[in-house]
């Protein structure tokens, strides 16, 4: 009789990458030696647990979704209760009756989606190198522009100084300007 | 002569004192919401500030699907995704 299951367990979030990997994968070929087939595996990563088990804070998360016989659960879980690296586990009955054939679609289904995923992924990649390297071509060319620019900067600066003394002079020239109308002014009154 | 109360006249009803909105159960209401107990964010509403499930009557959720809260709810928290109990602070 087959059914649907779902089993988490918890990994020391202290254990390396490596290690928790062969982990997953040594649970996961228990079930496809008991004759089960694997429908998901997840990996949730790691997260702060709402206890402490153990005196430990944080764990690894991960679920593996599977159709087997019961016999592959309790080998499971016995293995899982021997293990020391693993800090608590839980098996979920899914469902009682199992259409293989809707199994094997939902299978192919996740893994084209892995698949379009890692695509999208690689495309993201790529992209990103792209940007990179245009960034970095640009600021090759801004840097070769600086290096051409710095004289005629130069000048720039100079430029720019002529203009406040056109402008001082204009000042004065204002101030010129005005004094002869008061003193017209001042004629008129004394007039 | 027979007694016949008259309601209407005597005993005016407190107007609004004793009314109750009636709560419905949000999961009827809503039949997108799943109760999943791999979902501890959504759980989180039920419980109260201890960590305890809260009543029904609070809730206002309806039996059954009270029932599948609580199942969910003891699996996070032999997941340590929920707590059995916080401290108060």
């Amino acid at each position: 009789m087959l059914r649907r299951y779902e089993t988490i367990f918890i990994v020391r979030a202290d254990l390396e990458s490596d290690e928790t990997g062969s982990l997953i994968d040594r649970y996961a070929g228990i079930i496809v030696g008991m004759d089960g087939t694997i429908i998901k595996v997840e990996n949730w990563g790691k997260r702060r647990l709402a206890y402490p088990i153990e005196k430990r804070r944080d764990g690894l998360y991960v679920r593996i979704d599977f159709v087997s016989q019961f016999k592959a659960v309790t080998e499971v879980e016995r293995n899982l209760k021997i293990d020391e690296n693993i800090l608590r586990f839980q098996t979920v009955k899914l469902s009682e009756k199992v259409n293989m054939e809707e199994i094997e679609r939902e299978i192919a289904d996740a893994r084209k989606k892995e698949e379009e995923q890692k695509e999208e992924a690689r495309k993201r990649e790529e992209a990103r190198k792209e940007e990179e390297q245009k960034k970095e071509e640009e600021q090759k060319e801004e840097e070769q522009k600086e290096e051409a620019i710095p004289e005629p900067a130069n000048e720039e600066v100079e430029v720019s100084e002529d203009p406040d003394s056109q402008d001082a002079k204009t000042g004065e020239e204002a101030v010129q300007e005005t004094s002869p109308v008061e003193t017209d002014e001042e004629r008129a009154k004394e007039e | 002569m027979a007694y016949t109360p008259d309601n209407n006249t005597r005993r005016p009803r407190p107007k609004g004192k004793f009314f109750h909105k009636r709560k419905v159960c949000r999961f009827c209401v809503d039949s997108n919401i799943k109760i999943d107990y791999k979902n501890p964010a959504s759980l989180r509403g039920f419980l109260t500030e201890r960590g305890k499930i809260m009543p029904r009557r609070i809730t206002g959720t309806c039996a059954r699907h009270q029932r599948a809260l609580a199942v969910a709810i003891k699996r996070a928290r032999t997941l340590a995704l929920l707590p059995y109990v916080t401290a108060e602070n």
